[in-house]
């Protein structure tokens, strides 16, 4: 089985591709940090990585993509692609939680960890997993609601670019990767169809209803 | 025979997929989150971007059940790449990304204003050059000079502040008429006195740019008219405001057209956009163009709203021109002028 993975719901773009038989493997990754402009980056990088391996679309059996929670505008951007891209080739499209992918993709994931990314507005995205299994979240909140938690519950490490912006204590760096994609996938592969993808955007928009006008209309 | 030719749309609040070959439309999808703006009374960017993501599948295989094709029919694929709200773009060129690299097809990214021109050939047929183009939308208010609707279109005039749509709403609240503005002030306006008030005409004076726009002074005027009647203790004559306000937008869109066909020595106007479905304007710029002597061409208000149908039908006419295919890494442009007529 070969599957396409995305993820869009940091700064970066995650694309991979990744055999799966007996074990998982995966056979090229692209992974890029900092401001990434994902609607401009994400397609070009699919590409590369399918040429890499010398496979093309049609090969594919399934695709793996983050559903958030992440910055609305890039998070669409990933979601979007594995939505089309799975339409265009008549594949199921696996929708996976981003934290998830962060945590699992982790060499150990052993004990107590915290996944902690940045939400923008003073704000992270965060989850706690027990041997990477999500017990608490995902949230959004102030960097201080995962500092009251890791009172609570003290963490075997805490990572993720929030938890690094915000200097919570043994913040490391880490991302969503293919093969932690993939590793969030793996409970639903093969399980029937996939439900509709569904964004964890986790806030409302930002609009507010206008004032009521007394109307000229008598009703 | 002519490619076949997907178009896909999210630069505001509908969800558009189209399909066209040659001339012909095959499909015109759309699926719009306009109910989700009301209460809001305008439409809200990230509200209209979450519903692209849920709409935009599901309508481009509604288009494909309409058209009667397989995606492997499809030839090439257009999209919006601006202008229109950030979010919103970043939707549909994102899919039609991840379209044209697995099916292996053309992209060409395109600009939406330019759509709002093209989408008359799958009514009218090929576009007679050069043509004077009125947009009017609620995003929208332009004058264009096209001389080929593929390659090279020129603005000659813009709003300077609201676009003619945007004013249709915001009169329509003071009226406490519901949002969207431009269908019910059209209805209610019917039965109005069109020259019952004397409101202002925009950037009518000698000295103002000939094909430029103002429509913010327009529902100022509105306001305190309809204040003053209020403060007076008398009831609104809201049928008579509707009208009087429609005749004053539909008379300078209209004059300014019409004043740029001639001075361009043009034969040919076009009126499109959201705002082409008000019945008003339809029936002046009928009327102005029979005494000018100028041939109008006015797609049908369905074409006229925001749709794929108009980006896969410019689609077509950049295929035919033999326009380079866009590159996977295009940015989209919300800012996009109408000059850029792909990218
Ligand atoms: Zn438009």
């Amino acid at each position: 089985m070969l599957i396409l993975a995305l993820d869009t719901a940091t700064a970066g773009v995650v694309v991979g591709v990744v055999e799966v038989a007996a074990a998982a493997r995966v056979l090229a990754e692209c992974r890029t940090s900092g401001v990434a402009r994902h609607g401009e980056a994400l397609a070009p990088t699919v590409a590369a990585v399918l040429a890499e391996v010398g496979r093309r679309p049609a090969d594919l059996d399934a695709v793996v993509v983050g559903v958030g929670p992440g910055p609305f505008t890039g998070l669409r951007i990933g979601m979007i692609s594995a939505a089309a891209f799975g339409d265009a080739v008549d594949i199921p499209v696996y929708g996976v939680g981003s934290l998830d992918a962060v945590a699992l993709g982790l060499a150990d994931a052993g004990g107590t960890t915290y996944v902690v990314t940045d939400a923008r507005r003073r704000e992270v995205y965060w989850a706690r997993y027990t041997d990477g299994r999500r017990v608490d979240g995902p949230h959004v909140g102030p960097a201080q609601d995962v500092r009251d938690a890791l009172a609570e519950q003290p963490a075997d490490r805490v990572v993720g670019a929030g938890a690094l912006l915000y200097d919570l204590p043994g913040a490391v760096a880490a991302g969503a990767t293919a093969a932690g994609l993939l590793a969030a996938a793996v409970p639903k592969l093969g399980q029937g169809p996939p439900e509709p993808l569904r964004a964890a955007y986790l806030r409302r928009p930002d609009a507010s209803e206008p004032r009521p006008r007394v109307p000229a209309v008598p009703r | 025979m002519p490619e076949l030719v997907l178009g896909i749309e999210t630069s505001c609040d509908e969800t558009g997929v189209g399909l066209v070959r040659g001339t012909t439309l095959f499909a015109d999808a759309v699926a719009s989150s306009v109910a989700e703006h009301v209460r809001f009374g305008g439409v809200v960017p990230e509200v209209a971007a979450r519903a692209h993501l849920e709409a935009l599948v599901p309508t481009l295989r509604r288009a494909l059940g309409e058209a009667g094709v397989r995606r492997s029919d499809i030839d090439a694929i257009a999209v919006t790449a601006g202008p229109g709200l950030a979010g919103a773009l970043l939707v549909g060129t994102s899919a039609a990304k991840a379209y044209a690299l697995a099916l292996d097809r053309p992209l060409y990214a395109v600009n939406h204003l330019a759509g709002h021109v093209a989408v008359d050939t799958v009514e009218h047929g090929l576009l007679p050059t050069p043509l004077v183009a009125l947009l009017v939308s609620g995003g929208h208010t332009s004058l264009l000079l096209v001389d080929d609707v593929a390659h090279t279109i020129r603005t000659l005039g813009a709003t300077v502040d609201d676009a003619a749509g945007e004013a249709f709403d915001k009169v329509a609240r003071l009226l406490g008429l519901p949002y969207p503005g431009g269908p019910v002030i059209d209805r209610i306006a019917a039965d109005g006195d069109p020259a019952a008030i004397a409101f202002p005409r925009g950037m009518t004076g000698p000295r103002d740019a000939p094909y430029d726009f103002s429509f913010s002074g327009l529902k100022t005027a509105v306001a305190r008219w309809v204040e003053a009647c209020e403060a007076a203790g008398r009831p609104v004559p809201v049928a008579d405001v509707a009208a009087s306000f429609q005749e004053a937008v539909a008379d300078v869109l209209t004059a300014k057209a019409i004043r740029a066909c001639r001075e361009h020595g043009v034969g040919d106007l076009l009126v499109g956009g959201g705002v082409a479905a008000n019945s008003r304007l339809r029936t002046l710029a009928e009327q102005r163009c029979a005494a000018a002597g100028l041939r109008l061409r006015v797609p049908r208000p369905r074409l006229c709203t925001d749709n794929g149908a108009m980006i896969a039908a410019l689609g077509a006419r950049v295929v035919a021109a033999g326009v380079t295919p866009s590159a996977l890494d295009f940015a989209t442009d919300p800012g996009l002028p109408v000059e850029r007529v792909s990218l």
